[in-house]
């Protein structure tokens, strides 16, 4: 057990250091593109073809697998982006800084389709395409933050300092999550209870419940997928005036 | 047949809205890997200008 942990320890370590990254990633790429491509297939297929249509709503029901994966995914890619930012603004780790500026461009694009599945959603179920709702107003102050960071870190030239701005700005606008997790409890909202808790068992019918979990696998491994191939861009392109770069960069091409 | 396919599209009119919905994610994840993958290859081209 000691020895796994010291293993995991020192992986993790590793993997902080930009060249050693752009190895191993090379070799997790493909199989993270390949899974993703199979649980989103499937996740899709099942809860477009096979899942049962619901009595109220009907097939529009059908919206929340590609609705609420991607609500879970912009909000835990936030949750993550604000650790990065902790462990750069505390540790100072090159990659941390990095890691959080790939993220970024995933999140947003997650919360764009967040506002639009949503507002899509919301025209046959409530008769409009947008309320100033609790629910809704947070996840849109959410992409404002998300797009606050990404403009933040292209106007500041300083790669490093750029890294430190960003990363406070994460750590400050993550309070916006618990608001947007508590935000159909705290306020009387038109949009429906979380679908997913960690507390209680699903409401929902284990056919339509299971192909929401498969989606929702898809989306996270779609995440790691897109993570790994942006991080390997933004390490290309800050240490490209480094050896082992040009090395790696020909024994891929070969 | 025809009639199977015509539900699965239609959805008792709400085939727009879950349609709508299922191309959006499609181009938003097309998008993010089409970027990146422009990227890469600009990176490298510039990398090996140099």
């Amino acid at each position: 057990m000691n020895k796994s942990w010291n293993k995991l320890k020192r992986w993790f370590i590793e993997m902080g250091s930009p060249p050693l990254f752009y190895r191993w990633s090379s070799k997790i790429i493909p199989w993270l593109g390949l899974f993703a491509l199979i649980f989103l297939s499937l996740g899709f297929y099942w809860g477009i073809f096979v899942a049962p249509m619901d009595y109220k709503q009907g097939d529009v029901y059908r919206i929340i697998y590609i609705h609420v994966p991607s609500a879970i995914l912009s909000e835990s890619i936030f949750i993550f982006m604000a650790i990065c930012g902790f462990i750069n603004v505390i540790w100072r780790a090159k990659i941390s800084g990095m890691m959080l500026k790939s993220a970024a461009s995933i999140g947003i694009s997650f919360t764009l389709l967040v506002l639009v599945t949503g507002s899509v959603w919301g025209k046959p179920t409530w008769g409009t395409w947008w309320v100033w709702d609790a629910r809704l107003t947070s996840t849109l102050i959410l992409f404002f933050i998300y797009a606050a960071l990404i403009g933040l870190h292209s106007t500041i030239e300083d790669k490093t300092r750029a890294d430190r701005a960003v990363s406070i700005l994460a750590i400050v606008g993550v309070a916006i999550i618990p608001v947007i997790k508590k935000s159909v409890d705290w306020w009387q909202t038109l949009h429906q209870p979380s679908t997913f808790t960690i507390t209680s068992s699903p409401s929902m019918s284990p056919d339509m419940y299971l192909p929401l979990l498969v989606c929702l696998i898809g989306f996270y491994l779609f995440f790691a997928y897109m993570l790994t191939l942006n991080l390997r861009n933004e390490v290309i392109e800050r240490e490209s005036s480094k050896n082992w770069v040009k090395q790696a960069i020909d024994l891929e091409s070969k | 047949m025809t009639e199977t396919l015509k539900n699965i599209v239609l959805m008792d009119g709400n085939g727009l809205f879950v349609w709508f919905c299922m191309s959006f994610v499609f181009l938003i994840l097309v998008l993010n890997v089409f970027f990146a993958h422009r990227r890469k290859r600009k990176l490298l081209r510039s990398i090996k200008k140099i």
